[in-house]
């Protein structure tokens, strides 16, 4: 059993070399970007988000796998881009280590660096990367591959599912204002690992759910409390944290 | 590639100002048909489900529904405006819905610059949320200079802040801005302890730093749910307004009369205690309950309607009373500004029909209630929606609430 | 809009600033700029010139459908007595307010003015006018907490020169020795000074509010075509009253008016960004102006009327209810006489303070009328019943009164430093 082919072919130094299918839709996308980041009353939300993909990929005892992380976003309300983006990525598993990670091509632009600092550790089954367009220019919007994670699949590694997360994330756009970001993480079935079926169908915390709801149609007596994690803040802080320790 | 230290040059800088040309933007024709396009590209190269230039629940139910994340706002200290209590918080800009008759017009804001402000003002004494549509007016001043025009937020509703007012703010550049909150008289008529009360305005400064922690507070404490419950019947639970965006909340019941007073608390530590503006358990009601054939609380457009008779004689008037609550579910948020209508009929003849009249109590908040002249068990009671609540929307309460049915009870045996 | 019109609100534009800074170097920059051929002149013939200050419509244009033009410039000047009005002071006035006539014809192409006198200045002469109430300025909502307008006099200037209003003004306070090729001889400066921080200008005409879409406080999404900041066209013949039921018909003030002036900014970032099209149609007009599309654009639909039957003005509290907003132009029209309106609106743009605003300027017989017709508009009325204190109760919402006055704008022949019960010759 192998790799899927698409994180077969992907390694770190092809991405300049898209795929043309890809291609095609940047070119769309770049011509529409602009018109529709601004056509109002859409009411959805400004967000830049990350997902890892692909989202699901089988990978062998020693064999290496590479993941992209594609960020999507279409910018400020006033049609401005992201300068600068950031991301952390970590695994559940100690048999999935990230051995490196490198910018994709969503940031690069005609005519503008890229700054970029990058850390993996191995130990904690994580890697981070941030990178900022220098000059920033009008930013970069759309939707496109912003790293590129390499992980090493233990040589005697059981077979296991394992889980690839963006525990933080950070979208700056040009006019310095940060984006909010969300994350979808992946899945690496290793040596034929499947996922413990173990899905909570229950409401997140914090969460009401109607068939959570007495069925009486009245309303609930009391107030829950308010006790939510806020996870992905928090993580964005430690990642922001761990940047600034690198300056 | 270049790798170099930038230092502290960003935080000197000040945010680039972005001038919306909508003109330009209108005329650039086809944009629609472009972004059809790139969805379908996107959903057919990758395999995976396209990706949604603005995130967004695709399709959301007729009814509260849980909404993609949760806000994420800084809560400044509690303010005096004469007898009124006002607590403002401050989140980004965002999407919110205006209503108009049943339909809702979408705002989203022009520019990330600046800020959505929201205001819960209350009665310290009773506990009681203000719900009500009632001019507060907002001014913004910078270096004694003021900033844009004067502005008149909109009352709204949201999962998580039940009844505020609210607006998106632009500023154009980081700084310390001052507002200055005039709240008018109260023009809804007040029964119970409210009972002429609020016959004064009131008013009240603050400042608030507009700045990279600001921004990273709020914008990086917002929380993206599983995406498989977005658009779900439910709804997020009331925040708690611990001070300061920091993450210590208490589960103590926070949104009733506990009296506590937080005034000249100066001691440096925040802890705003906002209340939360739910309306009491539909148990907590005196009278007699109209209820649904199979027994529940009658339901319109996903409001949920207490109707209770009161006996002659009660602190509202010397006949018996009628008194309905429309609330959302879950959370009891009242709904303000509605139009209702009741009819009375026996025997296939109307002996009463007439609007009802928005009150707003410390016992039974905001309410709308009728004097009934002459109920017996049996009649046919009918309760018309003429006007669903007008009040402005945040995400999950707005495709709720528009499209209200009347609802048809039968009074039963009066206590 | 074509290259050539656009050249030409480019110049309407900076003729509009001009008028707002004032003074001999606006006034200068405005005469080479311009492009005015000959202003035409006025007379010396006051048998010729109407009894009535307020006497502008009979020689202001009229659209096709009968609508009076109003003039594109304006200026309001508040003036303080610098002591007891004396029969020589009156002499001064006079003659000073008759150069203007000499230098001006009468008419938007030459300059149409008034200079009404306030509850103050009557204080000071120890008795009200005979025959008026005039009241102090007051708060008229519960919301608003304005500055009154405590000074004297008003004078009204309007042209479509902007040049002409501003040279008016020069040469009142003597600043310039000709006008218009007349010599100015005489001039208020003995008399009166000027309130320089309360002098106001403003415009009205289609394409000048877009013009001002530089200024933060304008959006982008001011109709190009619009004549007021609020986006529509205003002052329908139909809704406005006429110059005789506005005018005072007894009493030695016969022959003069009421004038209320108040001055508000308008908060358009929410008006034109945040609310749909049909919500500004409905909230203006009338919901049923909105739902059947009477309006278009800019207001081009309706002709010499708002379009408010007597069907529409009645069914105000049902359209609360029942629609959930009411118009602002169908909750004023409550007050109507016999279907008759009772004020003669001659408001304009402003963007004084570099903000968008409008002089609200009105007339009409009596103070107390406007304080009718105001507090229809108010329609606390209806608050509770599907509209709020302010939602969707017509446009309250992106008002915000900042000065109020009253004036009583007296007939020309006492027009001078009118003592309070003026002789009837």
């Amino acid at each position: 059993m192998g790799t899927s082919p698409r994180a077969e072919t992907q390694r770190p130094a092809e991405h300049s070399r898209a795929r043309t299918a890809a291609r095609l839709c940047l070119v769309v996308l770049l011509l529409f970007g602009t018109a529709f980041a601004s056509v109002p009353v859409t009411a959805g939300d400004n967000v830049a988000l990350f997902y890892v993909e692909p989202d699901e990929v089988d990978a062998d005892p020693g064999e290496t796998v590479t993941l992209e992380v594609v960020m999507s976003t279409h910018g400020g309300w006033s049609g401005e881009g992201v300068g600068d983006a950031a991301l952390a990525v970590e695994t559940d598993s100690d048999a999935l280590i990230p051995v490196a990670i490198d910018p994709g091509p969503f940031l690069a632009g005609d005519g503008s660096d890229l700054e970029v600092r990058t850390n993996v550790d191995e130990e904690n089954a994580s890697a981070w990367i941030s990178q900022k367009r220098v000059p920033a220019g009008d930013g970069a919007t759309g939707t496109e591959p912003v790293a590129t994670v390499t992980l090493a699949v233990a040589a005697d590694a059981e077979p296991t599912s394992a889980t690839v997360s963006i525990v933080g994330s950070q979208a700056t756009l040009v006019s310095e204002i940060r984006q909010a970001t969300m994350t979808r993480e992946a899945t690496v079935h290793v040596d034929g690992g499947e996922p413990d079926d173990a899905s909570d169908d229950g409401s997140p915390e914090g969460v009401t759910l109607a068939e959570d709801e007495p069925p009486t149609g009245d309303d609930a007596d009391a107030i829950p409390g308010f006790g939510h994690a806020l996870a992905v803040g928090v993580l964005a802080l430690v990642l922001t944290a761990r940047y600034a320790r690198t300056r | 590639m270049t790798r170099n230290d930038d230092s502290n040059a960003t935080r000197e800088r000040k945010p680039r100002q972005y001038r919306t040309n909508r003109r330009g933007f209108l005329s650039r024709a086809g944009a629609a048909a472009g972004l059809v396009a790139v969805t379908g590209c996107l959903a057919e190269d990758d395999g995976t489900d396209a990706v949604p230039a603005f995130p967004r629940v695709e399709d959301p139910p007729e009814a509260v529904y849980v909404p993609t994340h949760r806000e994420a706002m800084r809560v400044l200290e509690p303010l005096e405006a004469g007898e009124y209590t006002l607590a403002s918080m401050l989140s980004y800009p965002h999407p919110f819905w205006l209503v108009d008759g049943t339909e809702t017009v979408p705002v989203e804001p022009d520019s990330d610059l600046g800020v959505h402000m929201m205001f819960t003002v209350w009665d310290e004494a009773t506990g009681t949320v203000i719900p009500l549509d009632s001019g507060a007016e907002i001014r913004l001043e910078r270096d004694g200079e003021p900033v844009g025009t004067p502005r008149l937020p909109w009352t709204m509703i949201s999962q998580e802040m039940g009844v505020h007012f609210g607006d998106n703010v632009p500023l154009e550049s980081f700084g310390t801005y001052t507002v200055e909150v005039s709240l008018p008289p109260l023009g809804v008529e007040r029964t119970g302890a409210l009972a002429g009360r609020f016959t004064d305005g009131g008013r009240a400064t603050f400042e608030f730093d507009y700045d990279e922690a600001f921004v990273e507070e709020v914008v990086g404490g917002v929380e993206y749910l599983d995406e498989a419950v977005w658009g779900r019947s439910g709804a997020l639970e009331p925040m708690d307004h611990a001070g300061h965006g920091d993450s210590q909340h208490h589960g103590d019941d926070h949104h009733h009369d506990d009296g506590h007073n937080h005034h000249g608390d100066t001691g440096g530590h925040a802890h705003a205690h906002v209340p939360f503006s739910a309306l009491p358990a539909s148990g907590d009601y005196p009278g007699t309950h109209l209820l649904t054939a199979d027994g529940a609380y009658p339901q319109s457009g996903d409001a949920t309607f207490v109707l209770t008779v009161l006996e002659a004689g009660s602190r509202f008037a010397d006949e018996r009373y009628l008194l309905v609550s429309p609330r959302t579910p879950y959370n009891r948020v009242p709904l303000a500004d509605m139009a209702l209508d009741v009819r009375l009929e026996r025997d296939g003849t109307t002996v009463q029909r007439g609007p009802l009249e928005q009150t707003l109590d410390d016992e039974f908040g905001l309410h709308y209630g009728r004097a009934l002249e002459d109920v017996e068990p049996g009649d046919e009671l009918t309760l018309t929606v003429e006007t669903p609540p007008q009040v402005a929307r945040h995400q999950g309460y707005e495709t709720a609430f528009l499209r209200m049915e009347p609802i048809e009870l039968r009074v039963p045996e009066l206590g | 809009m074509s290259l050539l019109e656009r050249t030409d609100l480019s110049r309407r534009a900076y003729l509009r600033t001009a008028v707002a800074v004032g003074g001999a170097g606006a006034l200068s920059a405005c005469l080479e700029r311009s492009g005015d051929d000959e202003i035409p002149r006025g007379t010396d013939d006051q048998r010729t010139l109407p009894g009535r200050q307020h006497a502008w419509n009979g020689v202001l244009e009229r659209d096709d459908h009968g609508n009076v033009r109003p003039p594109e410039h304006h200026v309001l000047l508040a003036l303080s007595l610098r002591g007891e009005p004396t029969t020589e002071d009156r002499e001064t006035v006079e003659s000073s307010l008759r150069t203007l006539e000499r230098a001006f014809e009468w008419g938007a192409s030459g300059l149409v003015f008034t200079v009404g006198y306030s509850h103050a200045y009557f204080e000071r002469l120890g008795e009200p006018p005979a025959g008026v109430d005039l009241p102090a300025p007051t708060a008229l909502t519960e919301r608003e907490d304005p500055e009154v307008d405590e000074f004297d006099a008003l004078v009204h200037l309007a042209s479509d020169h902007a040049s002409a209003v501003l040279a008016a003004e020069e040469a009142l306070f003597g600043e310039v020795e000709t006008l218009n090729g007349i010599s100015v001889e005489v001039d208020l400066s003995s008399v009166f000074e000027r309130e320089g921080a309360l002098r106001r200008t403003g415009f009205v005409g289609p394409g000048l509010p877009a013009a001002e879409t530089d200024l933060p406080a304008v959006p982008d999404a001011v109709p190009e075509d619009a004549p007021f900041f609020m986006g529509f066209r205003s002052g329908f013949r139909e809704s406005q009253a006429s110059e005789d039921r506005v005018t005072i018909t007894e009493g030695p003030f016969a022959g003069g008016t009421t004038q209320h002036v108040s001055s508000m900014t308008l908060q358009l970032d929410v008006w034109f960004e945040q609310d749909s099209h049909a919500q500004r149609v409905a909230k203006l007009f009338s919901p049923e102006h909105a739902d059947e599309g009477l309006v278009g654009e800019v207001g081009e639909r309706l002709g010499d009327s708002s379009g408010l039957t007597s069907e529409r003005i009645e069914a105000t509290a049902n359209d609360a209810r029942r629609r959930g907003v009411v118009g602002h132009a169908q909750k004023a029209a409550r007050a109507r006489e016999d279907g008759q309106p009772l004020l003669l609106r001659r408001d304009f743009n402003t963007v004084d303070g570099d903000v968008p605003g409008l002089h609200f300027l009105s007339l009409q017989r009596t103070v107390e009328e406007f304080g009718r017709v105001r507090e229809a508009m108010n329609g606390t009325d209806l608050a509770g019943s599907g509209v709020g204190t302010v939602l969707n109760n017509g446009i309250l919402q992106y008002l915000f009164v900042d000065r109020r006055g009253n004036y009583l704008v007296p007939p020309r022949k006492h027009r001078a430093l009118p003592p309070s019960a003026p002789t009837t010759e």
